[in-house]
């Protein structure tokens, strides 16, 4: 494969399988795990619910489906989605390939917040209602910070918001580092895993307590599009081309973090996905955001699914952190993408 | 009233000020060229009519308005800029950079109308880009590039273009069509140009009017004929510079004594 | 439209249905439970030593002890899947569901206790103690739960007998004051207080921890020690629980002066038994009085 800009008929046929593997991934998800449940009585079950039919499954292999796999699924796809547009979006803003979802201290911020939720409230042990809450605000804390040192005027750039983020990562993940170290081995452990990521814990009312932020800041990320494509001209020339980068800006990065957090507070900081998938992306469909972001919102979910099926499935009884996975397994597929297509990564 | 009226303009950096008490008038469907040595404020001061620097005191107006009331979206309908550097995208087709020209028009929100393509067409095909249409900006040489960045420019429909040292990296051919390709412009479609340039001989026979720059302070403005011929030109250059009519066309070189 | 509207309303009736479902299973269970998994290395220790060792299908990857009977299959405590637990138990005659009826765990990972527990699985969350009377409970407990009371009970005295015999063996020493530092890692040093289990095991030895001094907030149990602290507080008596070796101990620079370093009173635990408060909680008291007694009495140690 030729580096160039893409027809129309390549980004149509990457369209196509992307949402094809979406959707061999969320039948995945419902199907493979470590319980053998016969594919076909799942999806007579899945009809049952419609009307057609009746269900085979035990009360059991119901609960399991309904309760345990489809919850976390649906938690994976939000996840993959949200992080996976927000990775992109943060490179368009700063047109930065090595931009994240987590670079303006929303990883520092919620890190910080679950710390102090386990160690101090829970007493040593992560509390299902303070744990994501004081996670969410520690990470639109920590983004404020970061935009009202780095992000407010006509000076600001996308070099001063880097630095500002840096800035603030760096004081808020000492803060925890101070408190880790001043509690138990048992809550450091807490914390560990928490910090680790994980859809395990997902059930029906986390996906539905997150499902709004994600919807509405997906949808604000992918309309954003076509206003980082103007702005990959740099900030003076896509002022003068009539983009209100300011305004932009903050409105990018409003939706991106507020987005991340609510999903960082649900499952952890789960990462790669945000940095990689856009890239991935990026090399199938071309340098053009208006392509990659609606794109990246299908390939995350898919991609985090399918990592997460394989996560609770291979070392059963136990279940290998995700993040682990989500690396082994993007780590390669970018490589190989890559090098078939011998050219260079904006 | 003048097309651009710069208004005892002062611009600052800090403590420094590059630009102090400018004023300007320039004629719609003219040329001007800003000239002067390193360090004279030529860009500030193309930058601060384009609008994108904060002004300390003074004014811009652009047909009446004074551009700093305006929006960016709606000063970029009145003013487009071709800076010294562009920063060009790789992985972008030539057609979709210079349809970035009628971002004005449509917004950030909205994809390009039959009308804003017909006019991208129309430039494309007026600067002879159409057969480079499909093609990646990175692939292009200087010259090309550099006439890409003009149909952006071109392309955002303004009355005022202001140019930074369009002929930057720029052999003397490619230079040479450039400027032709700007003077029909003005000509054609009553274009009002703002450049800067280093080169005085250019600058001189195609610019109608030069503006003198040095250390942020208007020396001289007038007709190029005159200003080429002024005395100050040879004070403010620090060097002994003699004009030479060939074929009609003022000649600018300097004399070692 | 219907066809989603359908879907969305039985999702929901099946979501709102369920936990009216398993609470009907959990009022059942009375006859000694048929399986039972244990993510506590000592939940497991406790189970074997109480005689319902046949009755645990499942463990967790560092239950090690005792070394045989354990079952095959091992889950990781720190990240188990909620579903594989749920069909993990044999199926028999008498227990014809692959759902657990008791799981003992000792941290509440993947929010394992919540989701088995609306699933109608009987968890038990028995978490480190943080006196003695909490550990016999545990004991207790798990002998109601299980079915052996009486073991359970025989056991809990047997360890009672153990321990207070060695509290009284110590010599009374009111006007000698034995400091102790116990020590959970090395590089940094950190130790633990008086609030905790092992630390009130020391305390009722009559020894003087040097850790409590620096306590600080609530959770600060397990504080570090700067090796300066250390040595100014010359503690006579020296337990390692993490890594270190008695010969390493004695090259330390901060250490090497200290009373405990020079009068040979540094004493290696094993890891496993420091770290459990089940059945070898006997043998570990053992361990800790002679020390203290090794010191009073002046001789040295190993």
């Amino acid at each position: 494969m030729r580096a160039g800009p893409p027809t129309e008929q390549r980004v149509a046929f990457v369209t196509g399988v992307t949402v094809v593997g979406l959707v061999v991934a969320m039948v995945c998800g419902l199907v493979v795990g470590p319980t053998s449940i016969g594919t076909w009585r799942v999806v007579g079950d899945v009809f049952s619910h419609v009307g057609i039919g009746h269900s085979t499954l035990t009360g059991l292999q119901s609960t399991i489906i309904w309760q345990l796999r489809a919850p976390r699924m649906v938690l994976g796809l939000l996840a993959g989605a949200m992080l996976a547009v927000a990775g992109g979006t943060y490179q368009g803003v700063f047109r930065n390939p090595l931009a994240d979802p987590y670079l303006l201290g929303v990883a520092a911020g919620a890190g910080l917040g679950a710390t102090i939720a386990i160690v101090d409230v829970g007493s040593g042990v992560s509390t299902p209602t303070w744990t994501p809450l004081l996670a969410f605000g520690g990470a639109m804390i920590a983004v404020a910070c970061t935009w009202l040192i780095g992000g407010k005027g006509l000076r600001s750039n996308a070099a001063t918001l880097i630095l500002a983020g840096v800035a603030v990562s760096a004081l808020l993940t000492s803060a925890q580092t101070f408190l880790q170290q001043q509690s138990s081995a048992n809550s450091i452990t807490h914390v560990y895993l928490w910090l680790l990521g994980s859809l395990a814990s997902a059930d029906w009312q986390s996906v539905l307590l997150v499902v709004p932020y994600v919807a509405v800041c997906t949808f604000v990320c992918v309309l954003s599009g076509r206003a980082l494509d103007a702005m990959s001209v740099g900030e003076d020339e896509s002022r003068s081309l009539g983009v209100r980068v300011s305004q932009v800006r903050l409105i990018v990065i409003a939706a991106s973090s507020l987005g991340t957090a609510a999903i960082v507070s649900a499952v952890g900081l789960i990462g790669f996905v945000g940095i990689i998938v856009p890239h991935i992306v990026r090399l199938l469909v071309g340098t053009s955001y208006r392509r990659i972001l609606p794109i990246s919102v299908i390939f995350g979910a898919a991609f985090l699914v399918f990592c997460d099926t394989i996560a609770r499935t291979v070392m059963a009884p136990s279940e290998l952190p995700l993040g682990v996975v989500t690396a082994v397994i993007g780590a390669p597929v970018f490589v190989v993408i890559l090098s078939l297509r011998r050219g260079s990564v904006r | 009233m003048s097309w651009v009226e710069v208004d005892h303009l002062s611009v600052k950096a800090g403590a420094a000020t590059l630009l102090s008490d400018v004023t300007l008038s320039i004629e719609a469907g003219t040329w001007c060229t800003i000239i002067g040595p390193n360090g004279a404020g030529k860009t500030t001061l193309v930058e601060a009519v384009a609008g994108l620097r904060r002004v300390a005191s003074g004014s811009v107006q652009i047909a009446g308005q004074p551009i700093g009331d305006l929006n960016e979206r709606e000063r970029a309908r009145l003013v487009s800029l071709v800076p010294q550097h562009p920063q060009v995208p790789a992985g972008m087709t030539v057609r979709d950079y210079v349809a970035l020209g009628r971002v004005a028009y449509h917004g950030v929100l909205r994809a390009p109308n039959a009308g804003d393509h017909q006019v991208v067409e129309s430039v494309l095909e007026r600067l002879s880009l159409e057969s480079f249409a499909q093609r990646d900006v990175a692939t292009l040489s200087g010259g090309e590039r550099q006439r890409m960045v003009l149909a952006r420019a071109l392309a955002q429909s303004t009355m005022v273009i202001v140019l930074d040292e369009p002929t930057t990296g720029l052999d003397l051919r490619h230079q040479m069509e450039l400027l032709e390709l700007l003077k029909t412009e003005v000509a054609d479609c009553g274009l009002t140009i703002i450049a800067t340039l280093h080169d005085l001989t250019l600058a001189g026979q195609f610019a109608d009017r030069l503006v003198l720059l040095d250390q942020g302070v208007v020396v001289v403005d007038g007709p190029a004929r005159d200003v080429v011929r002024s005395r100050e030109l040879s004070e403010h250059y620090g060097m002994n510079l003699r004009v030479i009519d060939v074929d009609g066309s003022d000649v600018i070189v300097p004399v070692r004594h | 439209m219907f066809r989603s509207l359908r879907l969305g309303l039985a999702l929901s009736a099946s979501i709102l249905a369920l936990p009216v479902l398993s609470s009907s299973d959990a009022a059942a269970t009375s006859s000694p439970p048929e399986c039972v998994v244990s993510l506590s290395p000592t939940a497991t220790e406790t189970l074997f030593a109480i005689g319902a060792g046949s009755q645990v299908q499942a463990v967790d990857s560092d239950s090690d002890y005792p070394t045989t009977g354990l079952p095959t299959k091992r889950i990781n405590a720190l990240n188990p899947s909620v579903e594989a637990v749920l069909g993990i138990c044999k199926k028999t005659a008498s227990h014809p569901s692959t759902k657990p009826d008791l799981v003992v765990i000792s941290y509440d990972a993947n929010d394992i206790q919540q989701k088995l527990t609306t699933l109608g699985v009987k968890v038990v969350n028995q978490d480190a103690p943080t006196s003695l009377s909490g550990a016999y409970a545990q004991i207790t407990q798990l002998g109601e739960l299980t079915g052996h009371v009486q073991k359970a009970n025989a056991l809990v005295g047997s360890l009672k007998a153990t321990i207070d015999a060695d509290i009284a063996s110590v010599p009374s020493h009111p006007n000698e004051k034995v400091t102790v530092y116990y020590e959970i890692s090395t590089n940094p040093y950190y130790s633990l207080t008086s609030d905790t289990f092992v630390g009130s095991l020391l305390k009722s030895l009559g020894l003087v921890n040097i850790a409590d001094g620096d306590s600080t907030s609530a959770d600060a149990g397990y504080p570090q020690l700067s090796g300066e602290y250390i040595a100014s507080a010359n503690p006579k008596l020296i337990f390692l629980a993490g890594d270190a070796s008695v010969a390493s101990v004695a090259k330390r620079p901060a250490f090497k002066e200290t009373s405990a370093v020079v009068g040979h009173h540094v004493v290696e635990l094993s890891a496993d038994i420091a770290s459990r408060w089940g059945p070898r909680l006997g043998s570990l008291m053992d361990q800790l009085t002679a020390a203290v007694k090794a010191v009073l009495a002046g001789q040295k140690l190993g």
